[in-house]
């Protein structure tokens, strides 16, 4: 189980990450995160929305209505070129992160012995 | 009105945020709830035990609340981006053409009315409907929601507003120290609505209807199109 303070940094990284991609609205975003992160990162309403909502405020997502080939209305957030500028050294941030976690915690040598 | 959509609208009754944004985010929690409905087997109509279920999806609707609200909350530095640089940019360029046009082009009318004088220049109020679409234009690329856009066309008459609010103090401060002496005082209140009524309510029109066509909409976006999987 992943702590919760690391799954809240980590949440701006994975919707700008997921976003770099394409357009999605909110609850394709969250389905994306769980399936491609195999469950471990998992977003609910109350925890998605205000996280892109803030994103927005700062500009690095911008959100529109669309029309879904069902005819529903959805809020499509796309990345912005600042929010693309902002992955660059929040990506090296955590590289180093993860990088220094596992010197300091041996987990190359977990990775070695599996 | 769905049923999912009004019990959202009933949790979120205190969401603090302008009506417009309140509805914005109660219609996009929604549509995700009904999202979740469907993953759940309901069918698009969600209907008595299947919306408390559904509902459930959110643990703490006061806490989701104040969440959004302050991830919503407006910094400086968004709003000198959406209202003040444009506002400011707006006006100025509604005033230097307004002088343009009274040294270069022409003289102002003055029509007198009754004990006040009207004075106007029509060829400024046309410029007022490209300022007025300018300064919509202007927020709206910087995102600004349709009060932001509308508070930037009307800058050239906000600021007019201000300068004779600001007068009015003075002019009472006049008044009492010449006894009453001064015959078109902006403490008369006559006058003073017939100064609001021209240099406030009377360029606001053209600004409005120049605004008009950039005050729907949404900001404009930038990236690559979209590639969306799911309904």
């Amino acid at each position: 189980m992943i702590d919760a303070n690391v799954k809240r940094g980590s949440a701006e990284l994975a919707v700008l990450s997921l976003l770099e991609r394409g357009a999605m609205h909110g609850y394709e975003i969250a389905k994306r995160v769980e399936q491609e992160t195999g469950g471990v990162l998992k977003f609910d309403v109350a925890s998605l929305y205000p996280l892109l909502y803030r994103l927005e405020k700062q500009g690095w997502v911008a959100a529109e209505w669309q029309e879904s080939d069902t005819g529903r209305r959805r809020r499509c957030y796309k990345l912005t070129r600042e929010g693309k500028k902002q992955l660059v050294p929040l990506r090296a941030q955590w590289r180093s992160f993860f990088e220094a976690l596992q010197q300091l915690g041996g987990l190359a040598s977990l990775e070695g012995a599996r | 009105m769905s049923e999912l959509n009004e019990e959202v609208r009933r949790r979120l009754a205190n969401l603090n945020l302008n009506p417009s944004e309140r509805d914005e985010v109660i219609a996009e929690i929604t549509g995700h709830l009904e999202l979740i409905a469907v993953e759940m087997g309901f069918d698009g109509s969600v209907k008595d035990d299947a919306t408390s279920q559904v509902l459930a999806a959110v643990k703490d609707w006061p806490k989701l609340g104040k969440q959004i609200e302050k991830s919503k909350e407006r910094g400086m530095k968004d709003r000198l981006r959406k209202i003040w640089l444009p506002a400011l940019g707006t006006g100025f360029v509604a005033y230097a053409a307004q002088n343009i046009i009274a040294h270069l082009v022409t003289w102002p009318r003055v029509v007198r009315f009754n004990d006040s004088y009207l004075v106007y220049s029509w060829q400024w109020l046309l410029v007022l409907l490209f300022t007025g679409a300018l300064g919509a234009y202007w927020s709206r690329m910087m995102g600004g929601t349709f009060r932001d856009r509308l508070i930037v066309a009307l800058a050239p008459s906000e600021i007019m507003g201000a300068f004779v609010l600001a007068m009015l103090p003075i002019s009472l401060g006049l008044d009492w120290a010449v006894g009453r002496q001064v015959p078109y005082a902006l403490t008369h209140p006559t006058v003073v609505v017939a100064m609001l009524s021209w240099m406030v309510v009377l360029p606001a029109v053209p600004s409005m209807l120049g605004a008009a066509w950039f005050l729907k909409g949404d900001e404009k976006l930038h990236g690559e199109p979209r590639a969306s999987v799911l309904g």
